[in-house]
């Protein structure tokens, strides 16, 4: 009995160190689909829409087609979100093109965007995030048709 | 006469109290070391008021606070604040309208390391963040504004021009930033560079105590042998002096940048290329957020000399607020 009242006195002290998660975040993972295939590298952002107090802007990084968010850096429940989407690539080139430094410090590294524009700031994609069920989100992007 | 009996400990004693001191050591270690990063947070503190507090003194004798950066090479605020923290045998020497990394800029900035430009909790130790000696990695970062690019490229003549992503950026933006960059029209030559904007306290309308100065940036890790690496902390260098507060502090959302980052950063603190060629006619920019080693939050220096913890997740649109120096926005840190 004694221990056991110890061991409770001691229960706070341990937990109590670890970082609080003042707005109730949750988590967020998924998967972003290009034509057709997981997007190999990007990034993607959700933004808060207009109006939502608190405002939250959060993202990660993709790789092959998967992204996800911890809690921490997660949403809030039951507000809605707008997503963008980013993916750049590099534009090989005949000269010297790689990020070598020189004695001139020229970079002469030329990239070019992979999604259309309508997945940039104008991006329609929306998201709500709930409480309980996990939020795993799929985005399926598709290219400009000529 | 008394005789005292000494009982010897049993072996089942001596465990116990082994046991009880290691659960105490067990607990008083990590407790040490957050007390050590306080610390060390607490020197952050400092270092950032002092550099609030130099640019209060440039004020005072020049009558407009230090200019962001001219173009990437042709100096920062790095150099206008070292007079004011006592490194006055460097300023004086600086030649300005040369670029940093030549000549007698590169004697004078070669290995220099200022301890005041450093923040403790970053375990980079000033390495150099391109693979140049003149390249030392430094912790802070003026406040380019709420939407936060420097452009590198940028047609003087023509700011409709500096569209990036649909978004007017530079001088056309309603909203001023507390520090600007300028640049060269393409097919420059360096005499015609011209000086940013500065900033007067009188144009910081939305009040001092309202408006971000400085904060803070990781240190880039050094170069690899196949490019640059992640420059940041280059606050020698145009580019990567400086910060927007576009987004939260620490965000997983990717800085920008045109060169190319290691992935030893990439967890915590991830940045990816720029794209060089948007249709709106840019190039080049880089734009950054708030970064740290503190635990949930960064170090902020406000205009008015105070510097404020502001934790990770901040309101954003108090955060944006806090950047611009005009934006008559309602929102303070307070």
């Amino acid at each position: 009995m004694r221990y056991l009242v110890f061991t409770l006195l001691l229960l706070p002290i341990v937990i109590g160190c670890s970082n609080s998660n003042l707005q109730g975040r949750v988590p967020v993972r998924g998967e972003v689909i290009f034509d057709g295939k997981p997007l190999e590298q990007g990034d993607i952002l959700f933004l808060s829409i207009e109006g939502s107090t608190p405002m939250v802007a959060t993202g990660s990084l993709i790789k092959n087609g998967k992204f996800s968010l911890s809690a921490e850096k997660g949403l809030i429940p039951d507000q809605t979100y707008s997503v963008q989407f980013r993916s750049i690539e590099k534009i090989p080139s005949t000269r010297n093109e790689t990020n070598k430094p020189s004695k001139d410090r020229t970079i002469r590294i030329q990239t070019r965007s992979i999604l259309p524009r309508r997945y940039g700031v104008e991006s329609k994609e929306i998201v709500t995030a709930t409480k309980k069920s996990p939020n795993v989100f799929q985005f399926d992007l598709t290219s400009d048709i000529p | 006469m008394k005789i005292r009996v000494f009982r010897e400990f049993t072996l089942v004693e001596l465990l116990v109290v082994i046991a009880i001191i290691g659960v105490l050591i067990a607990l008083l270690l990590p407790a040490i070391q957050a007390a050590r990063e306080a610390a060390r947070r607490m020197q952050c503190t400092n270092n950032q008021k002092q550099i609030v507090l130099a640019m209060h003194n440039y004020h005072d004798t020049q009558q407009f606070f230090p200019w962001g950066a001219r173009d990437d090479w042709y100096g920062t605020w790095a150099m206008q604040v070292l007079p004011f923290i006592e490194k006055n045998q460097i300023a004086v020497e600086y030649k300005w309208d040369e670029v940093y990394w030549d000549g007698t800029n590169l004697q004078l900035l070669k290995d220099l390391v200022i301890p005041t430009y450093t923040c403790p909790s970053d375990g980079n130790n000033n390495k150099s963040i391109s693979g140049f000696p003149e390249d030392r990695g430094h912790n802070y970062v003026v406040c380019m504004g709420r939407e936060g690019v420097y452009l590198l490229y940028l047609d003087n003549d023509h700011p409709e021009n500096c569209l990036i992503d649909g978004v007017v950026y530079g001088r056309e933006s309603q909203y001023r930033a507390m520090f600007t960059g300028s640049c060269y029209p393409p097919g420059f030559s360096p005499h015609s560079l011209a000086y940013p904007l500065t900033t007067r306290f009188e144009d910081i309308i939305d009040g001092t105590s309202n408006t971000i100065a400085i904060s803070e940036t990781i240190q880039g890790v050094s170069a690899t042998a196949s490019g640059y690496g992640d420059c940041r902390g280059g606050i020698w260098w145009g580019d990567f002096c400086h910060f927007t507060t576009n987004q939260v502090p620490n965000t997983t959302y990717p800085d920008t940048s045109y060169i190319e980052a290691d992935s030893a950063l990439q967890d915590r603190h991830p940045l990816t290329l720029v794209n060089t060629s948007t249709s709106d006619g840019t190039g080049r920019y880089t734009r950054f957020s708030a970064r740290s080693w503190h635990v949930g939050g960064v170090n902020a220096g406000l205009a008015d000399g105070s510097v404020r913890f502001v934790q990770d997740q901040i309101n954003l649109a108090i955060w944006r607020a806090v950047g611009s120096t005009n934006g008559s926005e309602i929102e303070s840190l307070h």
